[in-house]
């Protein structure tokens, strides 16, 4: 890993960890039969529902968050044969989730700076600007992660590197209270 | 008239001046929400002055679909003489989280979360 660029929250992944899953997804394949990714986020949902089973719609939450995820990441993707790398861990009344995937080395720095965006600007504000600009424009518009960081009140936290093949790929963190 | 997907259906009442979503609705991207969002938008036009949309059934809508929600808010502004009337459902996340998202575009919808 190197060139290491961090935006966001720091969130710390090893920290009083109780349970862990972790699996990596092709893009393609999610790209071939698109509702996998909503069937992938309900299984995912059903096996911390048992850790959460105090909080009442926990499971149709924790669907709806990692869904997000995964929809972003298959999405940006630079190349949809590479897989992308998703861990959940749960802590406490919290899951701690990462999900890394390639990045287009052209479209790095506009990712970048939409992140950025996220702990810069008021985000009811950014949402409706989003929204409007996105109506004329279909590329990133980070709606879903902005949705994330606002109405759920997740941590977020983007991690921009580069592997020893000048690849670029980012790793999201997300920290949300279930 | 009735939108029927493999996971939702998206129903028409036109007697009732209302709409129904059920199901669960994770399409691709915007675009593939661009007959759903042609719907409410013939609705609006289709009813008298208020249409009533029934969003409680509605299980999933990602970050797509809640954004052609919001661009038919938007459009919404320039329909004279025309309300939306939503109902929604607080123990569905999406919902309860961000369907109020709406309201920022447009003073014409009412949210009700049962």
């Amino acid at each position: 890993m190197k060139n290491l660029v961090h935006i966001g929250d720091s969130i710390d992944t090893e920290e009083g960890i109780e349970n862990i899953f972790s699996v990596a997804i092709l893009p393609l394949d999610i790209f071939d039969f698109w509702e996998r990714c909503g069937q992938f986020s309900d299984l995912i949902a059903e096996y911390f529902e048992y850790n959460f089973s105090d909080r009442p719609g926990c499971k149709n939450l924790i669907s709806t968050v990692i869904n997000e995820l995964v929809e972003n990441s298959v999405k940006y993707s630079k190349n949809k044969s590479q897989p992308v790398e998703l861990t959940i861990r749960k802590r406490g009344d919290r899951l701690v989730i990462t999900v890394t995937n390639s990045v287009p080395r052209h479209q790095k720095e506009k990712f970048a700076s939409v992140c950025k965006e996220l702990f810069e600007r008021d985000l009811d504000e950014l949402y409706v600007e989003r929204v409007e600009a996105a109506s004329r424009d279909s590329k990133f518009s980070g709606l879903g992660l902005i949705l994330l960081k606002k109405d759920y009140n997740a941590q977020l936290g983007f991690n921009f590197f580069e592997n020893d093949q000048d690849l670029s790929y980012v790793t999201i963190s997300l920290d949300i209270e279930v | 008239m009735t939108l029927k997907g493999d996971s939702y259906t998206v129903e028409y009442v036109k007697i009732n001046n209302l709409i129904v979503f059920r199901g669960v609705l994770r399409l691709q991207g915007r675009e593939h929400y661009q007959q759903i969002f042609d719907l409410l938008v013939n609705s609006i036009s289709d009813v008298e002055s208020v249409l009533a949309i029934d969003m409680s059934k509605l299980e999933f809508l990602n970050s797509s679909g809640i954004s052609s929600l919001c661009l038919f808010a938007i459009h919404l502004r320039d329909v004279p003489g025309k309300r939306v009337v939503i109902t929604g459902s607080n123990s569905i996340s999406w919902q309860a989280k961000s369907l109020s998202n709406l309201l920022k575009f447009t003073n014409k919808i009412q949210l009700t979360l049962i």
